[in-house]
């Protein structure tokens, strides 16, 4: 108990709260327009996080991961256009209300029960991930390998509509990895004489190069003609009516049951390796109706619906974070980002972070409430404001944040490399995304790559180059079991609805 | 015939035949104590690629799809992928322009090229070049040390 009010102590420093709150200002901005992601901010804000020091540098990401999350639900409701991929189930009643004149009302909600997906799941953060931190002590190189293996084939199974470009880039993002010193022997692997690429490919650099220029050169590829024609600035454009609606203590009681049954849904699903937001909202909102007395209204203006899945977008988070701290192994996109964020502050994300890290580690935790607590009431404030962020031009958006994207990356080590590094992850990006192949399981190869690798390397040498380890370690194989079922389950459902198309 | 996915997937099949003739060419692990060399897990993973890149070339050869539209020139373009060309032309021009003049420079010329791309008015266009400057060197520079 001790330790935990040694922490808040410390938090509840005017610059570290300061930090926080610049962290959710930038990320209702970045939430609440679209074609900017949580993933892509994080990604741009991490390198200029590292003159930071460690809280105040985490307190700004984790500000605009919870906010941005939340923003994301606003262009959603006011224009039916998901701010952030999380909020594509918002959108399912969101914009209904608007169209209904309950504009207000639906932002309410969404501001409201986000935070209460939110805390639900940090709070489910502080009281699970001690023991499991325990429980991952006793993980050795073999658990530790297929773990990553796990998270991979996650990430695989759920990328896309297509298995075998997820295994692609799956296995690009493993075999990038390799790039540099050889983890046990560093011996020089790939690296054409170039200095530079002896410590191998800078994670960072191709995260900002992929979520930010990638997404940026895929947006002017699709942009449409009228886009870049000027519009008469006198010319009105209809007004969103907020309404007149409200959100009331009495619809919020009405809804806590369900409330507490899909935030802990989402807190699971959110703790699956790859599993973010956007499966998280879908899953839960449609549960929610199949339990719902008045399904006939999901997707018609229901504000079950909306606040199920503004429940379930926020409600990853502190899943994905207990994943991310004991074990290792990112949540999602933007935990994968943090991961590195944190290595570059020192600390090695999980069991021994527990020990070794015990404050940093409540500093998250405590910091993610606070958060929450910030984005409540900067929410509700803002409501009537934040139509605002329509009017911002794309065109505006799309140079900025190429200008961070190389700023950023150079800003990182005072190399040029990494800004090259990042324009190809760019480039490389853009053509994932033009050709249907998802970034996500290329970004957690590579993040998982030299684990993997190092990992199944000591395994060998502990069991004298035996492949026994697969058949008897007990955590292996329940970890096998799953791989399996996570690359079968895709393909049963193409084949059912194959079945299904065909009678 | 050129498929997007059967031209990608010959890549990576190509790129995939490479890096494993490149791995063998790494120190060998132990035989005593099984510990396997520098070559090894890139080895196996060359291999899943390759066998993926067939299955990949296999499956865009079925499907006949194609992701880009063919241009003959840049005035045949539509506005979308000419921004997109002189979006990606302009900043390889960017990297090299900052090899031989001051990064502020280079930027600014970069981020003014663009607006005009993008169809902003001139005065718009001049303000915003000039804040971003400004942005980036007091940010960057001042707060933040950067030595661009």
């Amino acid at each position: 108990m001790g330790i935990w009010l040694h922490v808040l102590q410390s938090l509840l420093n005017p610059g570290v709260l300061l930090y926080l709150l610049f962290g959710v200002v930038i990320g209702s901005f970045l939430g609440g327009l679209p074609g900017l992601t949580a993933t892509m901010g994080i990604a741009i804000l991490t390198p200029i996080t590292f003159w930071f020091s460690p809280e105040k540098g985490f307190a700004m990401l984790i500000g605009v991961w919870n906010s941005a999350i939340w923003a994301g639900g606003l262009t959603a409701i006011l224009v039916n256009t998901p701010g952030t991929p999380a909020s594509i189930a918002t959108t399912f009643d969101g914009f209904a209300l608007t169209k209904l004149g309950k504009a207000k009302l639906a932002l309410q909600i969404n501001t409201v029960f986000s935070v209460f997906g939110g805390l639900f799941s940090t709070l489910i953060l502080i009281v699970a991930a001690f023991p499991l931190a325990k429980l991952a002590i006793k993980f050795g190189p073999a658990e530790y390998f297929m773990l990553g293996l796990f998270g991979l084939t996650m990430m695989i199974s759920v990328s896309g509509n297509s298995l075998t470009k997820g295994a692609l880039m799956g296995f690009a993002g493993l075999l990038v990895s390799t790039i540099g010193l050889d983890p046990i022997l560093a011996a020089k692997r790939f690296t054409f004489g170039i200095t530079d690429l002896l410590m191998g490919v800078s994670f960072i650099p191709v995260m900002i190069g992929m979520f930010g220029v990638g997404e940026v050169l895929y947006q002017i590829s699709v942009s449409k003609s009228d886009d870049f024609i000027e519009r008469d600035e006198n010319a009105s454009d209809k007004p969103i009516d907020l309404g007149k609606d409200h959100l009331t203590l009495k619809m919020i009681w009405e809804m806590g049951p369900l409330a507490f049954l899909m935030a802990a849904v989402a807190t699971v699903v959110g703790a699956i390796p790859a599993a973010g937001g956007d499966i998280a909202s879908i899953i839960c909102w449609g549960q929610a109706k199949r339990l719902s007395r008045h399904p006939e209204k999901y997707g018609k203006g229901s504000e079950e619906g909306l606040a199920t899945s503004c429940i379930a977008n926020n409600g990853v988070l502190g899943g994905a974070l207990t994943t991310m701290l004991t074990l290792g192994i990112p949540g999602d996109a933007a935990t994968a980002i943090m991961i590195g964020s944190l290595m570059m502050y020192g600390m090695q994300p999980g069991p021994r972070m527990f020990v070794e890290n015990k404050e940093f580690v409540i500093t998250i935790m405590l910091l993610m409430i606070f958060a929450n607590i910030i984005i409540l009431l900067y929410g509700l404030l803002t409501t009537k404001a934040s139509i605002k962020l329509l009017s911002v031009k794309k065109q505006f958006i799309w140079v900025t944040v190429l200008i961070l994207c190389i700023v950023g990356s150079f800003a990182l080590n005072n190399s040029m490399f990494d800004v090259v590094v990042m324009l190809i992850a760019g480039f490389l990006g853009f053509f994932m995304k033009r050709m249907d192949y998802a970034p996500g399981p290329f970004i957690l190869g590579l993040l998982l790559g030299k684990i993997i690798e190092s990992n199944l390397r000591r395994a060998l040498s502990l069991t004298q180059g035996s492949y026994s380890f697969l058949l008897t370690h007990p955590i292996v194989i329940v970890l096998e079991v799953l791989i399996i079922l996570a690359l079968i389950g895709p393909l049963v459902k193409k084949l059912r609805n194959g079945r299904k198309a065909v009678a | 015939m050129l498929y997007g996915d059967l031209v990608f997937g010959a890549v990576s099949l190509g790129l995939s035949v490479w890096f494993f003739i490149m791995s063998l060419g790494f120190p060998s692990g132990s035989s005593s104590n099984g510990v396997p060399g520098a070559g090894f897990f890139p080895g196996v993973i060359s291999i899943l690629i390759a066998l993926v890149s067939i299955v990949l070339m296999v499956q865009g050869f079925r499907q006949k799809r194609h992701y880009f539209q063919p241009v003959k020139s840049i005035k045949e373009m539509p506005t979308n992928t000419r921004n997109l060309f002189l979006t990606i032309v302009s900043l390889m021009i960017f990297m090299l322009l900052w090899k031989f003049v001051h990064f502020f420079v280079a930027i600014g010329a970069f981020i003014f090229f663009l607006n005009v791309l993008f169809r902003q008015k001139l005065l718009v266009n001049i303000i915003y070049t000039v804040v971003s400057i400004a942005f980036i060197y007091l940010t960057f520079g001042k707060i933040f040390h950067v030595m661009f």
